[in-house]
């Protein structure tokens, strides 16, 4: 059996608050400081870790559908044809592979990024103005939904100003 | 796209170059107090200073950048022992700037608005190991001290009773930085002033974060390829650039207790010529307001977006201009979004400061302002 994640990070805590702050010098700011963070950082981890898959498959199923859209958008000169290419050819990959981790998921979703500001970048430069504004819209759907699954992700962290009014991270996934 | 390459001044280019260069250094621990009281010793000793005694050293915590220091210098050349601030650059930090354009603008704005004197600057660390600026010491605090340890740099605390005696005070010293016009040029000899009637004080600013996301970009993010781009075709005139601080806001000024009255404004490392407008959509980013009692919602805890509009305008005497306000708040928004999104993670992986682990706990807040620019740019 595998000892349970959480339980572990829980030690982590009750040993920082319990045993390691008291015996900072109160005196030393900067480690007391740490130490602190240490027990948010780790309470945070706590309430994401066994998420964080779903969360980053979560990202890919969007980027994926966002750059299935952009293709069939696409319309421009030499620069834009060619990183449709390039996305028809990511999008071909992800299709037919199986990411099993946080970190596997992590790079297709980078890799597809990429190719997306790519198609940005393409579009300024050959591709047609209805292209050009379509593909800024679905650019920016997706990245409201995204910023509104990463607050959620983060709303615990207690520096959104409009956290009370997230969604939980069960939510959002 | 081929894009025109965007400005960037010679200075901050040498900032970024040595970023570069340091990123090759390895992990940055808290610099030690005992190695440090020697090296200002030394240091002083060069300057000039004899029969020099530097003691009381006391870490200033709370802040996202620098290491910061109190200490107090007994010398021969001085009547009394004095107190001292000391700024010092880690190998990489939230944002890279430079303690010589700090001490520069420091020495020339001083009796413009209050700011701490300049004692000392060792630009590129030559004696003190890192790059540093040593100021006086002045007294005051930067949130009420009933407050307490809550609130990281400024996120995330309230100024209680304190709002409405300080508000009027916030905006006199903006305007007094915005409506100073003279400097003297060759004293600001590390500072590029952007050509007025164009749009050079916005491009200026694209390109020195623009340059930051090439180098601290740890995944892709294509918004803020299309931000980017937007900023470049929407860059405003302007007409007269002036001084921006670059971040005037709560936790930025100290005060007295009880008065209220203001004793220095701090932290101007990412000070620039520029646009007005940039300083004003600085302090509202929501980040640093909060909700009042009634609802409202206050810009850096002190009065509403509305309110400090109108009184700026009325105390400066400049229009300001909706349309370009938008666009230096969807500016501000993406460096912040930068900074978070890129800058605290490169230097958690590198392990290039003294405080990484609130480096990448402020990483969580890059959504915050990547949600804020996609609502300022549909107009919402």
């Amino acid at each position: 059996m595998l000892p349970s994640i959480s339980i572990r990070l829980n030690n982590l805590v009750k040993a920082l608050e319990c045993t390691i702050i008291p015996a900072i010098d109160p005196n030393n700011d900067l480690a007391q400081e740490q130490a602190t963070l240490m027990i948010s950082h780790l309470s945070l981890i706590n309430e994401q870790w066994d998420k964080a898959f779903l969360f980053e498959k979560g990202t890919l199923n969007r980027l994926t559908a966002i750059a299935g859209k952009i293709l069939s958008a696409a319309r421009g000169g030499v620069e834009t044809t060619k990183v449709a290419d390039d996305i028809r050819q990511s999008l071909d990959k992800i299709s037919t592979s199986l990411y099993l981790t946080v970190e596997e998921t992590s790079q297709q979703v980078d890799q597809l990024g990429r190719n997306i500001e790519a198609m940005l970048n393409a579009a300024e430069a050959d591709g047609v103005t209805e292209f050009i504004k379509e593909l800024e819209n679905i650019v920016l759907d997706y990245s409201k939904t995204q910023a509104l699954r990463e607050r959620a992700w983060f709303q615990s962290a207690g520096m959104d100003p409009d956290r009370d009014e997230l969604p939980c991270i069960d939510e959002i996934l | 796209m081929n894009k025109i390459p965007l400005p960037v001044e010679p200075r901050i280019q040498y900032l970024l170059d040595r970023k570069i260069r340091n990123q090759n250094l390895g992990r940055y621990a808290p610099r030690e107090s005992g190695e440090l009281i020697m090296a200002l010793e030394a240091y002083f000793r060069h300057l000039g200073y004899t029969s020099i005694t530097v003691d009381n050293l006391k870490r200033i915590t709370g802040g996202a950048s620098k290491e910061q220091f109190f200490f107090r210098l007994q010398c021969r050349e001085f009547a009394e022992p004095k107190r001292f601030a000391l700024r010092m650059d880690p190998y990489e930090s939230i944002v890279e700037t430079c303690r010589l354009r700090e001490a520069q603008l420091l020495q020339q704005i001083a009796g413009v608005v209050p700011v701490p004197p300049v004692f000392a600057v060792d630009p590129d660390g030559q004696h003190l190991g890192q790059p540093a600026l040593i100021t006086e010491f002045v007294s005051g605090v930067t949130k009420p001290s009933a407050r307490g340890s809550e609130g990281v740099s400024g996120i995330g605390f309230g100024l209680g009773d304190y709002a409405e005696r300080l508000k009027l005070k916030f905006i006199d010293n903006l305007v007094a930085i915005h409506t100073w016009s003279d400097w003297n040029k060759k004293a600001l000899s590390s500072f590029v002033i952007p050509k007025p009637a164009t749009t050079e004080a916005a491009l200026y600013q694209v390109g020195w974060w623009s340059a930051v996301w090439a180098l601290d970009k740890v995944e892709s993010y294509p918004l803020m390829t299309l931000v980017e781009n937007w900023l470049i075709k929407h860059a405003p005139i302007c007409d007269d650039p002036c001084v921006v601080h670059g971040d005037y806001r709560v936790g930025n000024f100290m005060f007295q207790e009880p008065s209220g009255d203001i004793t220095a404004i701090l932290d101007w490392e990412m000070t620039h010529f520029g646009d007005f407008h940039e300083d004003l959509a600085w302090i509202v980013q929501r980040l640093y307001g909060h909700f009042g009692d009634h609802g409202q919602f206050l810009v850096c805890g002190l009065m509403t977006k509305e309110e400090l509009l109108q009184r700026y305008e009325e105390k400066s005497g400049k229009k300001v201009c909706k349309e370009t306000l938008r666009y230096y708040e969807v500016l501000n928004a993406w460096k912040s979004a930068i900074m978070c999104l890129g800058t605290t993670i490169t230097v958690g992986v590198n392990g290039s400061n003294h405080q990484d682990l609130l480096l990448t706990w402020l990483s969580g807040a890059g959504s915050i302002f990547t949600n804020y620019i996609i609502d300022l740019i549909r107009g919402e």
